[in-house]
């Protein structure tokens, strides 16, 4: 702990993400208009007193669009990435606590899943069931859990040889307890880590599904969408463009310092 | 190194049959069928047609047939006939991916390029302000949208500056160019994508090398070399570099599905004529053959790539031989 407090990096990183948070969850407070109030008067105004990140084409206001849009986008990271590393313990914790063909199905699987380019798969799956926010969030969650899957798997082999193990072994333990109890609460520092790392992505990942037109649907505003939104009018409004774009980068930046910060403290033998 | 070769060649059949399973599956999921997108669109096709099509289609058998018929045609790397133009599948993609190889290999010799020294840097100066700039730099790559990136540069430097074409691969009077005007104006053209590419992969390799490079020179035969009286830069170029480098050959590997899945954006934004176009068009057309076409060999390049790398990896370093076989 006191070496991440002394990590400023990580701190700020920190700091923003609980900021970002905060504004999420508190949207209709901290929105200074309503983000779909349209305002034929001031259309494509740039930043100024009354709106400080501008308006666009339809005269929205873009601070409070951007405010209920990380609600939405982090809601989609949040959720993706939780199934993800559900899915991904599940999957490493079965084939590493039983080993010999199960595991041996499971890891092909593993393997086979990181051959497709996960966007290739993403579009598929999206462009069929339809851009909702929820097929979204499961297409992500389903597409990214491999990495922890295997980093569970490496842990429980090696966990799963110690003495504490086989004594709650020999005391007659069932499977289950000791899956849930000994192996997966002993090799959750690394999945954090992961998940932490994650969440950037997936929030880079729905940016990219509104860029091709099949991510969150308008009105409901999200950072992509908002971002996509101004494309169209870069050339004289380039606020529509930037905050947002800026927005996502700083978040994504923060969660990606804080992923990095976490895995010093979780493998010390990489110090950095 | 013949009989890994060959050992690692068997391995990889369980993942094949998982690359085709997962495609043709995938686009089973998806409710409705494939022929609904040529005729519940259009009121004109009657009952009798849209049981040809299905027919012709081979969409009123089961899955479980469906598929082995699929694969019976893969095998021959048949992938059947595009729904939009009738033209064969294998041919659509096959002039679509040399330019996403172009791009994609362009931009992983400039990553390395860029990104390999800038982990050494890092690494040597640990700590230091240069350590904290370079770490900001990639991890900005690594975190932006890159097709936010792409609209700002596109911005500045097509439109506001004019220097570059905006989009497509050629320019309008290719034609006439002679070899080397052609190659620029290619060249010219790919600048920016593979500049934004390669700036999104560099916190991968940098990263890695600074790790690499970091855990090797607390290394006793680093220290043996320094205590030789050998030169700093020797230490660091010769002794330290060459044994960081090896496991950048399996990043490499690894890297292929995410190079692969960016020209999804990138040809979109640049409207180059590549793969990623050519899958993003047919998802939205739902041209099913295609669209599994293309999945399966975007699998397919990739298991290519990590066994390549596999083999160079082992190649480069003896004990990985040594060790597979012994395990056995």
């Amino acid at each position: 702990m006191q070496e991440f407090v002394k990590n400023k990096m990580a701190v700020a990183a920190s700091l923003f993400i609980l900021l970002i948070l905060i504004a999420a969850i508190l949207a209709p407070v901290a929105a200074t208009c309503d983000p779909s109030a349209t305002d034929s008067r001031s259309v494509l105004t740039p930043p100024s007193k009354e709106h400080i990140l501008g308006t666009d084409r339809l005269g929205r206001d873009i601070f409070s669009r951007t405010v209920y849009g990380a609600r939405i986008s982090l809601f989609i990271g949040f959720i993706a990435i939780g199934m993800a590393v559900l899915i991904g313990i599940f999957i490493g914790a079965m084939a590493g606590y039983y080993g010999g063909s199960i595991d041996t199905i499971l890891m092909r699987f593993v393997d086979t899943m990181l051959c497709f380019p996960t966007i290739f798969l993403i579009l598929a799956v999206i462009s069929l069931l339809g851009p909702s926010i929820f097929n979204i969030m499961i297409v992500i969650g389903a597409t990214n859990w491999m990495g922890i899957a295997r980093l569970v798997r490496a842990q429980v082999l090696t966990l799963k040889e110690r003495d504490f193990v086989a004594a709650s072994k020999v005391m007659g333990a069932k499977d289950s307890w000791i899956i849930l109890r000994h192996l997966i609460p002993n090799a959750i520092g690394p999945v954090l880590v992961s998940a932490t790392l994650g969440i950037g992505g997936a929030i880079l990942v729905e940016s990219a599904l509104s860029f091709l037109g099949i991510g969150v649907q308008p009105p409901t505003p999200s950072w992509g969408n908002i971002l996509m939104d101004g494309r169209s009018t870069l050339g004289v409004a380039w606020w529509l463009t930037v905050f947002p774009g800026l927005f996502i980068l700083f978040t994504v930046l923060s969660y990606n310092i804080l992923g990095e910060a976490l895995r010093d403290i979780a493998e010390p033998r990489l110090k950095r | 190194m013949l009989k890994y070769i060959i050992k690692r060649m068997f391995g990889l059949i369980p993942t094949l049959i998982g690359i085709t399973l997962i495609s043709f599956f995938v686009i089973h999921l998806a409710p409705g069928k494939p022929t609904d997108i040529q005729t519940s669109l259009n009121p004109k096709v009657s009952y009798e047609a849209r049981l040809r099509l299905e027919k012709l289609y081979g969409l009123n058998k089961p899955v479980h047939v469906q598929y082995l018929e699929w694969i019976e045609r893969f095998i021959k790397l048949d992938f059947g006939r595009s729904y939009l133009d009738d033209r064969k599948v294998f041919e659509k993609i096959a002039e679509r991916i040399p330019i996403t190889l172009l791009i994609n290999f362009s931009a992983i010799i400039l990553t390395l390029a860029i990104g390999i020294p800038l982990g050494v840097i890092s690494a040597v100066k640990r700590r230091t302000l240069t350590d904290k700039f370079t770490t900001i730099f990639v991890f900005i790559g690594f975190s932006a949208p890159e097709f936010w990136i792409a609209l700002l540069l596109m911005n500045l430097f097509c439109i506001i500056l004019g220097w570059l074409p905006v989009s497509g691969i050629t320019s309008l009077d290719f034609e006439n160019l002679n070899t080397l005007a052609k190659i620029l104006d290619i060249a010219k053209h790919l600048i920016l994508p593979v500049a934004i590419s390669a700036f999104g992969g560099l916190a991968i390799i940098s990263r890695y090398m600074r790790a690499e490079m970091i855990g090797i020179i607390g290394q006793d035969y680093i220290r043996t070399a320094r205590a030789k009286g050998l030169k700093e830069n020797t230490v660091i170029y010769k002794h330290a570099l060459k044994n960081a480098l090896l496991p950048i050959i399996t990043m490499l590997g690894l890297s292929v599905p995410g190079l692969i899945g960016g020209s999804v954006i990138f040809e979109s934004i640049f409207a180059i004529p590549g793969m990623g176009r050519l899958f993003f068009e047919s998802v939205m057309a739902r041209d099913y053959p295609v669209i599994m076409g293309v999945l399966s060999i975007g699998a397919l390049l990739t298991l290519l790539g990590n066994f390549l790398a596999d083999l160079a990896y082992s190649y480069a370093d003896p004990r990985i031989r040594l060790f597979a076989g012994r395990q056995e």
